[in-house]
C-alpha cells in the first residue's frame, strides 16, 4: 500500500509558478492542483501489477504539475478500499476549503480510478477491496470540493455508465468505455499511463501534457490496437467537458525544471503571452488568405523560437536542430 | 423469355420469407424441368418459356392462377417471376402434403434467388420424402456445384444409378466434367443426355451451351453452337454466358466480357449476365463499363448479393487515391506506366513503397521475360480484406493475398491482417510477375506454371530471401505424393486434401526453379513462348527441356531428394527436438536450449518461422547474457530471411545500439515490407537518407511517417522540409517547417530551422 498523505508544503517558487500558470491564457490556468489516484482490486496477479505500475507513472507525472509532491495522494493494495477513498476526497475538501481564498487556493482537483468496474442496478462502481465504490459515493463525496476545474478519469471497464450522473459545469470527464455495456477489462489504462509518462502525446511540445492531449494520445492507441490485432473493439473512451485543453497532467522537459527558477518563470511568462498570440492567429485560419495567415503565423513563431532559445540558453540546454548549410 | 420475368418481379419485389429472410425475383438463368411428373399443363407453359414465347408463356402461366392444385399455382407464380405468392403456396401446400415435389419446386426458388443454402435444405427435405424422387436430387447436384463438387457428383451419381439415361443428370456431369477440362468425356455425355430428352419435354439448349464451352475450351469456334441455341431460342443468353464462366476458370477474362456482351445483347434482362459483365470488366479495368452493367444488374435483379457487393465496391473504388508512374529501362526508354489506388488514408505511408517496387518489378520482368506491357499496368491494394474479396471474386471472406486478372493486380494491404501476418513486399512481387506471365501468353499458360513462375521470381528475385517450405511439402517430398507435371493444376483448382493448395504452389514454384537451375532461366521462356503458342504441355516440356512430362517429374524428383531429403527423411527427429528444446526451455536449462537449437538450424537454415531454432537460441543466449551471440544468430536468421516484425525492430534497436547502423538500416528497409506502419523506423531512415543527401529517399520516408504518425506529423513535416533543403528549395522548405510549427508550435528543431531559414531569407 502506498498512501501519499497530503500536507500543505509550499515554496516560493511555487507560489511564483502559480503565478506564471495563471497568467498563461490557455493551457495554463491551473493555480495548484491536487490529485488521488486509486489502484482498484486487480483480481490476479498480472492486472495488480499492471495497475500499480500504471499508477506509478501517473504519479510521477501528476507530481511534475503541483507544488510539492505530497499533493498527490496514491491509494492501492489493501487501503484502495471503499472507506480509504471516501476518507482521502474528505481530507481533501476540508484542505480546499482551509486554503480557499488564500495565495495557496487549490483550482484544480485530478481524480484517477483505475481498475475493473461494472454496472448494478444503482449504477456504476468501481471494484475495491470490500464494498465496491458506487457512482452516488463519488457524487456524494465530490459534490462539497469547490473548485475551478475537476478532472475524473475512469479509466476500468464499464465506466461509461458513470457519464451521465456524474457530468456537470467544470468537471472533464474522462471514461475507458463508451457506456456501461462494455464490460471487458480494458486497454485504455495503459496507453493513459504511456501519455503521461513520455512526451509522446506532448502534440504541441510545449512542454505541458493537457487532458486533451492524453486522452488523444490514449483513445488513438486503444483504437489502434483492437484495429491492429484485427480484433473488435470492446472498448470506447470517452471525453466530455469543455476543459480538456485547459488542465494540465504533466510538465514535461525543461519545463518540469524550470518550476524553481524565478528568471526562467519570468520568461515563460512572456512566452505564454506569445503562445496567445499563435494560438489566436491559429484560430483565424480559416478566415484568412492562405499567404496571410501563414505569415502572420511566422511572425509569431519567429518571436516564439527566439525566445524559446533564450529560455534554453538560461537553463543550460544544448540548442537542437540543424542548421541550415 | 428473361424479359418476361424480370420486369413482372421487378414490379413484384421482394419477399418475407419465414419472417425475416428476404428473397429476390427471378432474373437468373433458364431452369430447366427434368419432371416427368410434371403437371401437363404447367409443361406447356414451359415450352413457350423455353422457345422465348414470352407473351404465350405470361398468358399461359397467368391461366393457371386458378389451378385447384396448389403446386400447379406455386410452379407458375414463380415462373412469373411472382416470388411472394409462389413462396406463399408452395409454403401452404408443404404444411398439407408431403409430395417432394412442393419441397423441390421451392428449392428450386430458393436456388433462383441465390439463397443456396436454403435451397439446399429444401432439396434435402426432399429427398426425406422419397430418397428416389429425382428433380430434387438433380437441384441438389446443381446447388452444390459451385461449392462442394465432389459431393455434386455423388448426387448426380446416385440418380445415374436409379436411370443411367437422365438427361439432367448427364448434363450437370458434363458441367462437372468440362470444369476439370475434360472436354472429351463432357462432350460423350452430352451427346448421350441428347438423346434421352424427348419425354421431358425440354429443348437441348443447356447442351448447346456446354458444347460450346467445350468448344472453347478446346480453342474452337462456338458459332455453331449459338446458332442452334438461337434458333430454338432467339433470347437464350445462357448459350453465351455458360462458356464465357470457362473463360474465368482459365483466366481469360476479357474473351468472357466478349461473351457476356453477347449474353446480355441477345437477353438485356438477363441480370446475372449483367451482373458478370459488371465483374469481369472491373477485372479488366474498366470501371465505367463494370459500373453501368452492375447497375443494370441492380435494376433488375437488387437482391443479388453479388451485385450489390460490386457496386458498393465501386463507390469505394471512387474514393481511393489513383497515382501513376511512368517507367523508364536503364537506357531510358519508355517500358510502361503503372497506375496505383489505394486506400485514402494509407495511401501516403504505401505509395512511394508500391511505385518503387512496381517500377523494379517492370524493368526486371520485362528484362526477364523479353515481353514489354501493352497496357498500364494497375496495382491496388485494400486496406479492408473483405473490400479485397469482393474485388477479386465478388464475395467477401476469401483466404488469399492477392490476384492478377492480367494487367490488374488487386491485394491486402499489410492494413488487412493483424500487424506481420504476411508479407506485403512478396505478395506484390508475386503478382506482378503474374502480370508478365500471364500477358505475355495471352494467359494461355497451365496454372501451375503461372503459380510456379511467381514464386520462383519471389525466391530469386524478390524482396526477401525467405525460401521456407512448409512442413507439409516436405512431407509431400518424403512421402512421394507431389502431383505428376500434367495433374499439377489439379493441386490448385480440385484439391484432394486440406491444405494440397499451398503445397502445390510450393511445388509448382520448386519446378521452375529445378527448371531454371538445370536448363536456364531461357527454358522457363521458351515454355511460356510454347503455352502462348497453344503448344501442350507434353510437346512444350519436350522443346524446352528435351524431356517429356514423365521425365522431368522423375528428374525434378530426384532433384528434391537430393536438395531436401535427408530433412524430409528425418522430419520426426527434427519434430523430436524441436520439443526437446521448448522442454529446455521450460526447465530453464539455457545450455541445453542452445545446442538443440543450432542442432535445429543446421538441420534446417531455412526454417525462420516462430518457434524456430533461431527463437530457441535467442532467447537462451539472452538469458546466458551472451548477447552478442544472441545478435549473431538474429543476424543469421535475418539472412535467411526472417521477417516477423517485433523480431526485425529488435534486431534495428540492437544493431543501432552496436554502432552497425548500415546494417540496421538493411533490416528497416525489409521491415517497411512487412509492417510499414512504424514511426520509428520510418524516422530513422528518413534520417538516414537526409545524412546521405537523397532527397528522394528521405521524402519517401517523412512521407510515410506523415501518414502513419497524423497525430503527431511535425517530425515528418520537418524532415520534409530538410529534404526540400538538400534540392535548395528554401521556399518549400520555408512552408513545411512552418507546417510543423504550425501543430507543435514549440518543437525545439523546426525552431531552429525557422529561425536558421528567417536568417538566411533576412541576409538575402
Amino acid at each position: 500500500m502506498k498512501l501519499h498523505k497530503a500536507t500543505i508544503i509550499r515554496c516560493v517558487y511555487g507560489m511564483v509558478f502559480i503565478g506564471l500558470l495563471h497568467a498563461l491564457p490557455l493551457q495554463f490556468a491551473a493555480a495548484d492542483t491536487r490529485a488521488v489516484i486509486v489502484a482498484g482490486l486487480g483480481g490476479n496477479a498480472e492486472y495488480r501489477a499492471a495497475f500499480e505500475q500504471h499508477s506509478e507513472t501517473m504519479i510521477g507525472a501528476l507530481q511534475s504539475t503541483t507544488t510539492s509532491p505530497d499533493h498527490v495522494t496514491l491509494l492501492t493494495g489493501a487501503t484502495s478500499n471503499r472507506d480509504s477513498v471516501l476518507a482521502s476526497l474528505q481530507l481533501l475538501t476540508d484542505e480546499i476549503n482551509e486554503l480557499a481564498g488564500t495565495e495557496e487556493a487549490v483550482d484544480t482537483v485530478v481524480l484517477i480510478l483505475i481498475g475493473h468496474g461494472n454496472m448494478n442496478r444503482d449504477g456504476w462502481q468501481f471494484n475495491v477491496s470490500g464494498p465496491d465504490l458506487s457512482v452516488v459515493d463519488l457524487i456524494g463525496a465530490l459534490a462539497p470540493i469547490n473548485v475551478a476545474q475537476e478532472v475524473i478519469v475512469a479509466s476500468a471497464s464499464a465506466s461509461g455508465g458513470m457519464l451521465k450522473s456524474m457530468s456537470q459545469p467544470g468537471r472533464t470527464i474522462i471514461t475507458a468505455t463508451k457506456s456501461g455495456g462494455e464490460t471487458i477489462a480494458v486497454r485504455f489504462t495503459e496507453f493513459f499511463a504511456e501519455a503521461l509518462g513520455s512526451d509522446n502525446a506532448d502534440f504541441d511540445k510545449n512542454e505541458l501534457l493537457t487532458v486533451r492531449e492524453a486522452f488523444t494520445y490514449a483513445n488513438d492507441a486503444t483504437q489502434s490496437y483492437f484495429k491492429d490485432q484485427k480484433l473488435l473493439a470492446s472498448e470506447h473512451a470517452r471525453l466530455e467537458g469543455d476543459d480538456a485543453v485547459s488542465v494540465t497532467l504533466a510538465t514535461l522537459g525543461a519545463l518540469r525544471d524550470a518550476k524553481s527558477n524565478p528568471m526562467i518563470a519570468a520568461l515563460l511568462d512572456e512566452r505564454s503571452e506569445l503562445e496567445a498570440a499563435f494560438y489566436a492567429v491559429r484560430s483565424r485560419k480559416s478566415e484568412l488568405p492562405e499567404d496571410t495567415y501563414y505569415s502572420e503565423l511566422e511572425a509569431v513563431l519567429v518571436q516564439i523560437a527566439t525566445l524559446q532559445q533564450r529560455i534554453d540558453a538560461e537553463l543550460g540546454n544544448e540548442p537542437s536542430g540543424e542548421s541550415v548549410e | 423469355m428473361r424479359h418476361l420475368f424480370t420486369q413482372i418481379a421487378f414490379s413484384k419485389l421482394l419477399v418475407v420469407l419465414s419472417g425475416a429472410l428476404l428473397i429476390c425475383p427471378a432474373a437468373s438463368a433458364l431452369q430447366f424441368q427434368f419432371d416427368l411428373t410434371r403437371d401437363q399443363d404447367l409443361k406447356e407453359c414451359d415450352t413457350h418459356r423455353y422457345h422465348g414465347r414470352s407473351n404465350e408463356a405470361i398468358e399461359c402461366y397467368e391461366a393457371l392462377s386458378g389451378n385447384d392444385d396448389d403446386l400447379v399455382r406455386a410452379e407458375a407464380e414463380a415462373a412469373l417471376g411472382n416470388v411472394r405468392a409462389a413462396n406463399r403456396l408452395f409454403r401452404d401446400a408443404s404444411e398439407i402434403s408431403d409430395n417432394p415435389a412442393i419441397k423441390t419446386g421451392w428449392g428450386n426458388l430458393f436456388l433462383g434467388t441465390h439463397q443456396v443454402a436454403d435451397a439446399i435444405a429444401l432439396y434435402r427435405e426432399a429427398l426425406l420424402y422419397d430418397p428416389q424422387h429425382h428433380p430434387a436430387r438433380l437441384g441438389l447436384a446443381r446447388a452444390l456445384t459451385d461449392t462442394f463438387e465432389g459431393e455434386a457428383r455423388r448426387e448426380l451419381a446416385e440418380i445415374l444409378k436409379d436411370d443411367p439415361n437422365h438427361p439432367g443428370a448427364l448434363i450437370q456431369m458434363a458441367r462437372l466434367e468440362l470444369e476439370r477440362k475434360n472436354t472429351a468425356s463432357a462432350r460423350r455425355v452430352l451427346d448421350s443426355a441428347a438423346r434421352y430428352l424427348e419425354p421431358y419435354q425440354v429443348p437441348p439448349l443447356e447442351i448447346y451451351a456446354l458444347h460450346a464451352a467445350a468448344d472453347l475450351l478446346d480453342d474452337k469456334s462456338i458459332d455453331s453452337w449459338t446458332r442452334k441455341a438461337l434458333d430454338i431460342n432467339p433470347e437464350y443468353g445462357e448459350v453465351f454466358s455458360i462458356p464465357a464462366h470457362f473463360y474465368i476458370i482459365t483466366y481469360r477474362y476479357r474473351e468472357a466480357v466478349d461473351l457476356y456482351q453477347s449474353a446480355v445483347k441477345v437477353d438485356p434482362d438477363f441480370a446475372i449476365a449483367h451482373r458478370d459483365l459488371g465483374v469481369n470488366l472491373l477485372r479488366v479495368n474498366d470501371v465505367f463499363g463494370a459500373r453501368y452493367h452492375l447497375n443494370r444488374a441492380f435494376e433488375l435483379d437488387p437482391f443479388d448479393v453479388q451485385t450489390v457487393n460490386g457496386l458498393r465496391l465501386l463507390d469505394g473504388l471512387d474514393e481511393m487515391r489513383i497515382t501513376f508512374a511512368d517507367v523508364d529501362d536503364v537506357n531510358g526508354d519508355p517500358l510502361g506506366r503503372v497506375i496505383v489506388r489505394l486506400d485514402e488514408e494509407e495511401a501516403d505511408a504505401l505509395e512511394p513503397y508500391v511505385i518503387d517496387m512496381s517500377r523494379r518489378a517492370m524493368q526486371l520482368f520485362t528484362e526477364r521475360y523479353d515481353f514489354k506491357l501493352k497496357k498500364p499496368m494497375v496495382v491496388e491494394l485494400y486496406h479492408d480484406h473483405d473490400d479485397f474479396g469482393v474485388r477479386t471474386v465478388s464475395t467477401p471472406g476469401i483466404g488469399l493475398l492477392g490476384v492478377t486478372f492480367g494487367y490488374l493486380t488487386a491485394m491486402d494491404s499489410p492494413k488487412a491482417r493483424a500487424p506481420g501476418e504476411f508479407h506485403w513486399g512478396s505478395t506484390l512481387w508475386h503478382e506482378i510477375a503474374h502480370v508478365f506471365t500471364l500477358e505475355a501468353t495471352n494467359h494461355l499458360l497451365p496454372r501451375w506454371m503461372s503459380e510456379g513462375l511467381s514464386v520462383y521470381e519471389e525466391w530469386n528475385t524478390g524482396p526477401l530471401p525467405d525460401r521456407m517450405l512448409s512442413f507439409a511439402v516436405l512431407e509431400a517430398i518424403r512421402d512421394d505424393t507431389l502431383l505428376p507435371i500434367r495433374k499439377l493444376d489439379l493441386g490448385f483448382v480440385r484439391p484432394s486434401y486440406e491444405g494440397q493448395v499451398q503445397v502445390s504452389y510450393a511445388q509448382a514454384g520448386l519446378l521452375c526453379d529445378f527448371i531454371a537451375s538445370r536448363f536456364g532461366h531461357d527454358a522457363l521462356k521458351a515454355l511460356l513462348n510454347a503455352f502462348s503458342h497453344r503448344v501442350p504441355v507434353e510437346n512444350a516440356l519436350q522443346s524446352a527441356v528435351g524431356m517429356d512430362a514423365e521425365g522431368v517429374d522423375a528428374a525434378f524428383k530426384a532433384h528434391l531428394d537430393k536438395r531436401y531429403g535427408e530433412l524430409a527423411n528425418s522430419l520426426d527427429d527434427y519434430q523430436l527436438i524441436s520439443r526437446e528444446a521448448q522442454r529446455a526451455i521450460e526447465n530453464e536449462d539455457w545450455p541445453t536450449a542452445v545446442a538443440l537449437g543450432e542442432d535445429l538450424i543446421e538441420r534446417y537454415p531455412e526454417n525462420i518461422a516462430r518457434g524456430s531454432g533461431y527463437d530457441v537460441v535467442d532467447v537462451a543466449l539472452l538469458e546466458l547474457g551472451d548477447t552478442d551471440a544472441a545478435l549473431a544468430n538474429r543476424w543469421q536468421w535475418f539472412e535467411f530471411g526472417g521477417h516477423d516484425p517485433e523480431h526485425l525492430q529488435k534486431l534495428i534497436r540492437e544493431l543501432r545500439a552496436g554502432g552497425r547502423n548500415d546494417d540496421a538500416i538493411a533490416v528497416m528497409k525489409s521491415l517497411m515490407w512487412v509492417m510499414p506502419y512504424t514511426t520509428e523506423e520510418h524516422a530513422w531512415l528518413g534520417e538516414y537518407y537526409l545524412a546521405e543527401n537523397d532527397a528522394q529517399g528521405a521524402l519517401r520516408e517523412f512521407n510515410a511517417l506523415l501518414a502513419v504518425a497524423d497525430k503527431d506529423p511535425a517530425e515528418a513535416y520537418l524532415g520534409r522540409a530538410k529534404a526540400a533543403l538538400i534540392n535548395g528549395d528554401t521556399i518549400s522548405a520555408r512552408d513545411e517547417v512552418l507546417y510543423a510549427l504550425e501543430v507543435s508550435p514549440f518543437y525545439r528543431p523546426a525552431q531552429k530551422l525557422l529561425l536558421d531559414l528567417h536568417t538566411g531569407i533576412q541576409q538575402q
